[in-house]
């Protein structure tokens, strides 16, 4: 298993990284080798990353800071991966902000193709969900009901034997 | 809410692919909800022996398909086309229970004079065949 020893980055070495917003960032060049796109944004002067702003992007380097030396992914544990839904004490306070920022930061975490940062922003949606009801579920998360009454029905209708499962 | 691109609902969704409660109430939320949840609910564990599940299989099938069963006298009341084409995501290879087909019809599909539709029942097990035949292995 790689434990992220073998990362070519030293210790002390490190790279900018500018948010759309203007906001730089010192992070340790490690984090960049972990996630490939980080570093096409290295070099702040000129560059910055499009689509996140600095609020966001610190959010995402402080989860990114945290999770250094965790162990890179095998691509035999996607799939459990992507199912389970399991969250961690730290990241689980992490991702006790406002629903916005939950949200922005999946945008963001999708964006820049930081996957285990995506799968665990996801989790902690579908665990809201879990064993709500449909209005429940438009009032945790301000939706609005676009259905039409007869198309909500019948959809209710060929979908119920869910509801027995 | 801020608005997500599809596959970030898909990977949310594919997190409940085990609680079908939970993603039976998602679907129902409004319609980009239910586009993307779909398909993961009906790629998951199939309910063989259920009865409503059964109905919306054969809701699906065209008038052609439908014809043998309207032979034994198994007219669908379905006019109304199923909003999708929902066994086109089974991702599995299954073959659905008689136990399920026959609770399907004595709930839908009573006999005349009482009939009550049986394993036991030569001529009951004709019909289930020929639903099986019409479903395919789904």
């Amino acid at each position: 298993m790689d434990n992220g020893t073998s990362n070519s980055a030293s210790e002390n070495e490190t790279i900018t990284l500018k948010s759309c917003d203007g906001i730089e960032f010192h992070i340790d060049a490690r984090i960049a080798n972990r996630y490939t796109l980080l570093n096409n944004w290295n070099g702040g002067e000129s560059a910055c990353i499009p689509n996140v702003n600095g609020k966001v992007l610190e959010k995402v380097l402080e989860w990114c800071e945290h999770h250094i030396n965790d162990p890179q992914l095998n691509c035999g544990d996607d799939d459990s991966r992507r199912r389970n839904t399991i969250i961690e004490e730290w990241d689980e306070n992490f991702l006790s902000c406002d629903q916005d920022m939950l949200f922005e930061i999946i945008l963001a975490a999708n964006y820049l193709e930081i996957k285990p940062l995506l799968d665990l922003g996801c989790k902690t949606v579908a665990n809201m969900m879990k064993s709500k009801s449909p209005e429940e579920i438009r009032s945790a998360f301000n939706i609005d009901n676009d259905y039409t009454p007869e198309e909500e029905e019948q959809f209710r209708k060929e979908n119920e034997w869910a509801e027995d499962y | 809410m801020i608005a997500l691109p599809n596959e970030c609902f898909s990977d949310i969704f594919i997190k409940l692919s085990d609680d079908n409660k939970s993603l039976f109430s998602c679907l129902l939320v409004n319609r980009q909800w239910c586009r993307n949840a779909v398909q993961i609910l009906w790629s998951g564990p199939i309910p063989l022996k259920n009865r409503k599940f059964i109905k919306t299989c054969l809701s699906t099938l065209n008038d052609e398909e439908q014809a043998p069963l309207k032979s034994f006298g198994l007219v669908l009341s379905n006019n109304i086309k199923p909003l999708f084409e929902y066994t086109t995501y089974i991702t599995t290879i299954n073959i659905l229970s008689v136990d399920g087909i026959i609770d399907w019809l004595n709930y839908e599909m009573p006999g005349p004079q009482h009939f009550i539709y049986s394993k036991n029942d030569a001529e009951s097990m004709n019909v289930v065949q020929l639903i099986e035949s019409s479903l395919g292995a789904i």
